[in-house]
């Protein structure tokens, strides 16, 4: 037993005689942290949340809480027993309880009232006590939800796509309060997402999921940068795949000689960012821009090599690059190759 | 932001909505014009002993109702017990039954001289006044077996909100640690008692509505009390004082019924669907069937096997007596005939005219369209034997030629069935969203077309549904056949009244079980769309 605060290892959850939900989840949650459960629909991570809650009972595998193994292996521990505060999807809010009997609600008859302030205060959500779920906007109500799952002090908060029924801009705005709050309570937090821009924003740790299954775990700046597999490159950022021929540390590709992360021999897919090109603008190169989509702040040119493969370049706003204009590329830093040896 | 009423609509509407009202007008007319010495006669006289009665029945029926309403959906929707789609369909049937027609079985088994006493005589040899049988003239009998009947209607709405509570709301409770019971206590509870209380109210106005049961069980109540104050007095406004009394006590479990189906808070969520854990009964399971079975065969089978078996032998061995009574095929069909034609024409008639005012009130909703609604609605307030009483009365003063007559009695119909009408057809009105209407009109089709090519094949499912309900409540009532049928021209209730009152209950087996069999197999569809059912129910039955 390792001093993670959360230790899944194994876990296996089927339903029904369909294929496993969850097919042999394991990581490890250091206290304090935060943690995003990022993939796509269906890919089991809310599931794996909600069998670290105690909402559902693994088919296999054991989750220890705070050094105690609460479920797997013949032991259970029920989910009011879990000491973890969960935020759902639609906030979950009693809608017959005011704001504060709702924040209330966890708490021991006691110091109720002084605590409830508290939260309200954290949460920015002052003075609301007396209405109803009713009257708050989305965002409101996930504040009073998050306050709730605070109030008796878990070791573990638990979120499942809590900023998903919100509009863009209070999802961004939100996300950020969020974090914020969770770091003042020094709260180990796990929430899952579908969005990989609030997973890397936010979370400290990121374990990528597909089908059932961990992909890879890391840090933003690591899945970002370093995607184990094709899938978590393509999921988690633009990718542009360009085929090539490793040697040991650099690779070969129509752009020329790369410098490969890992070295590997033999055929590869090298995978290189949007934003991780250099262009220059000549009177003849080997690509030409053939659209440019402008954002402001940066803008996205869709090239296409002279040798057919259409590639996705980010850059700064620049007077030099126009649809037409030739183009020479080269790929600043390391790239990831990944093999496609059979 | 309503657009203004098109005056044809406005002009039905107001129509119905006038016509509806008229009979609570003048029953209030005729009450206040009676003399004071009617009024105190009455006052001091019979109307103490009256409320004390009502009241105690109307308690006692709605805690009956209450429990096993409640206990029955819980144990259906939220605990793993074995055939629940079974019991689901099983527990709700008793709407199909009158109160009178349980009360039949029962006086036919329990009465000295009855099934069971002659059992014991026959078979076991006790000799005749030495078996205990319970006696059912009292409150007790008159509270079992209106409760028998009527627990569905605290049963359904409450089943319906166990099912649509917000799963999420019980795990974020248990999130916050509380466990399993006190989940339920503090949130499952408060959030389904909206819909058992409208419930309960519902069943306060079935017991205060109610005349065959209380008759024939000889418990006095307002109903019985109007019934006797019309037949016996040449001039009848004791009876039209009784029956106001009896609707001021009616209104205010109107307008908390209407107060707490508005109140109804939004349960239901739009998250992905999840199989709910239900408690595992355990060894608890035996006694929870047991328990199930016997609400089941108390209000269900018994008066199925009772009144089908008696039914048979009547058919295989007539009797004079039955032949007299016209106990065979040619006379029971008759008059199922005479019950299927009223209903019929009453149910489409209230199920049309329900259309003009609901229109209105949906579509072009202002202070105006709200009054003729309530207006329409007002004939809730009225138990049967005051609608009858009303028509009476009215037609013997502005219509003598009409009395006797089978328009009469299915113009009385029509409105007593106007109310619920109402209340069932509006949710499938809303259903039609308006853009589909915009959309039709703006392609160039006049209003009235729309109408009739968009708004009501939408409708249609909903509009059918209720039309059953209304069916079903014409089948099953009695009051208003009795005092406005044309002589000779019985319905099936009216049937079983009559053997009733006459002590040959055994007569009454016949069209009591015909009457059952067709409302149960009305009904019997209804439950596989339970949604539309309970919806119904929640909008007032």
């Amino acid at each position: 037993m390792n001093n993670a605060l959360i230790s899944v290892q194994n876990v296996v959850k089927r339903f029904g005689d369909v294929g496993a939900a969850v097919a042999g989840v394991s990581f490890d949650v250091p206290r304090g942290a935060i943690v995003a459960l990022l993939g796509p629909s269906g890919c089991g991570k809310t599931t794996t949340l909600r069998l670290i809650a105690g909402l559902e009972t693994p088919n296999a595998g054991v989750i220890w809480l705070e050094g105690r193994k609460v479920a797997g292996e013949g032991a259970w521990v029920p989910p009011e027993a879990r000491r973890v505060g969960m935020v759902f999807q639609d906030g979950a809010l009693f809608p017959h309880l005011t704001v504060a009997q709702n924040i209330a609600f966890p708490l021991a008859r006691r110091n109720g009232r002084a605590r409830v302030e508290e939260l309200l205060d954290l949460v920015g959500m002052a003075g609301y006590g007396e209405r109803y779920p009713h009257q708050l906007s989305g965002g409101q109500q996930q504040r009073v939800a998050l306050a709730r799952a605070l109030a008796p002090e878990p070791a573990v908060v638990l979120l499942d796509e809590p900023f998903s029924r919100l509009d863009a801009a209070l999802r961004v705005s939100l996300r950020e309060d969020v974090r914020a709050i969770v770091k003042r309570t020094n709260a180990t937090t796990i929430f899952v997402t579908h969005d990989q821009e609030e997973a890397l924003s936010i979370a400290d740790i990121v374990v990528v999921m597909f089908d059932g299954r961990v992909a890879q775990i890391g840090s933003p700046h690591e899945i970002y940068t370093r995607p184990a597999t094709r899938q978590v490159a393509t999921f988690v950022g633009e990718a542009n795949l360009l085929p090539g021929l490793a040697e040991g540390a650099v690779a070969d590709c129509v752009l020329g000689r790369v410098i490969l992360a890992t070295p590997q021999r033999g055929p590869v897919e090298i995978m290189i960012r949007p934003e991780a090109f250099e262009l220059r603008a000549v009177r003849s190169g080997i690509a030409r821009i053939e659209r440019i989509r402008y954002f402001g702040h940066d803008q996205a040119l869709h090239v296409r090599l002279h040798s057919g493969e259409p590639l996705l370049v980010r850059s700064l706003p620049r007077p030099d690059l126009r649809v037409g204009q030739e183009v020479d590329l080269f790929v600043r830093g390391v790239v990831v190759g990944y093999s496609t040896n059979g | 932001m309503a657009r203004k009423a098109p005056f044809p609509l406005l002009l039905i509407a107001s129509v119905v909505s006038l016509l509806a009202v008229t009979p609570l007008i003048y029953i209030v007319v005729r009450a206040l014009a009676a003399d004071a010495a009617t009024w105190s006669r009455l006052w001091y006289g019979q109307m103490p002993v009256l409320l004390w009665q009502t009241a105690t029945l109307l308690v006692g029926t709605v805690g009956f109702a209450l429990v096993l309403g409640i206990g029955a959906a819980w144990l259906v929707e939220r605990s793993d017990l074995p055939s629940r789609g079974l019991w689901r369909v099983l527990l709700a049937l008793p709407l199909a039954l009158p109160g009178y027609v349980a009360a039949i079985t029962y006086l036919i088994l329990f009465r000295r001289g009855g099934v069971v006493e002659r059992f014991f005589i026959d078979f076991v040899g006790f000799a005749r006044g030495e078996i205990p049988l319970p006696n059912l003239y009292n409150v007790w009998g008159a509270t079992l077996i209106i409760g028998l009947v009527t627990y569905p209607y605290i049963y359904l709405p409450t089943a319906a909100a166990l099912r649509s509570v917000d799963r999420s709301l019980e795990e974020a409770a248990r999130m916050a640690g509380r466990n399993g019971w006190s989940v339920f206590r503090h949130i499952t509870l408060p959030l389904v008692m909206p819909a058992a209380v409208g419930g309960a109210l519902l069943v306060g106005l079935y017991v205060l509505s109610d005349f065959g049961t209380v008759a024939m069980l000889r418990y006095r109540t307002f109903t019985t009390a109007i019934y006797n104050q019309f037949t016996g007095q040449i001039d009848r406004s004791g009876a039209a004082i009784l029956s106001v009394v009896l609707i001021l006590l009616a209104l205010p479990l109107l307008f908390g019924e209407g107060w707490f189906s508005r109140r109804q808070r939004r349960l239901t969520s739009d998250t992905v669907w999840r199989p709910r854990q239900l408690v595992r009964l355990g060894g608890w399971r035996w006694p929870a069937l047991f328990l199930v079975g016997l609400l089941t065969l108390l209000s269900l089978g018994l008066p199925l096997l009772v009144l089908g078996g008696l039914s048979m032998q009547g058919w295989l061995f007539p009797t004079e007596a039955d032949r007299i009574w016209g106990i065979n095929n040619e006379g029971i069909l008759r008059f199922g005939v005479n019950s299927l034609l009223v209903a019929t024409l009453a149910a489409t008639f209230a199920t049309a005219l329900a259309l003009g005012p609901l229109y209105l009130a949906v579509r072009f909703p202002s202070r105006i369209s709200r009054i003729v609604l309530t207006l329409s609605r007002s004939p809730f307030a009225l138990p049967g034997i005051i609608i009858g009483l009303a028509f009476v009365l009215l037609i013997n003063r502005w219509a003598p030629f009409a009395y006797g007559t089978i328009f009469a009695l299915v113009f009385a119909f029509t409105f007593r069935l106007l109310p619920q009408s109402l209340s069932t057809e509006e949710s499938a009105l809303r259903a039609v969203a308006p853009s589909l209407e915009e959309a039709a009109r703006t392609m160039g089709v006049p209003p009235v077309r729309v109408f009739w090519r968009v708004t009501l094949p939408v409708a249609a499912p909903g509009i059918l549904a209720s039309w059953i309900l209304v069916f079903i409540t014409a089948m099953k009532e009695l009051p208003t056949a009795i005092l406005l049928r044309p002589p000779g021209f019985d319905t099936l209730p009216v049937r079983i009244w009559a053997a009733a009152s006459e002590s040959v209950h055994t007569q009454a087996a016949p069209p009591a079980f015909l009457l059952i069999t067709l409302t149960t197999l009305l009904l019997l569809p209804l439950m596989q769309n339970r949604l539309g059912i309970d919806r119904a129910i929640q909008d007032n039955l």
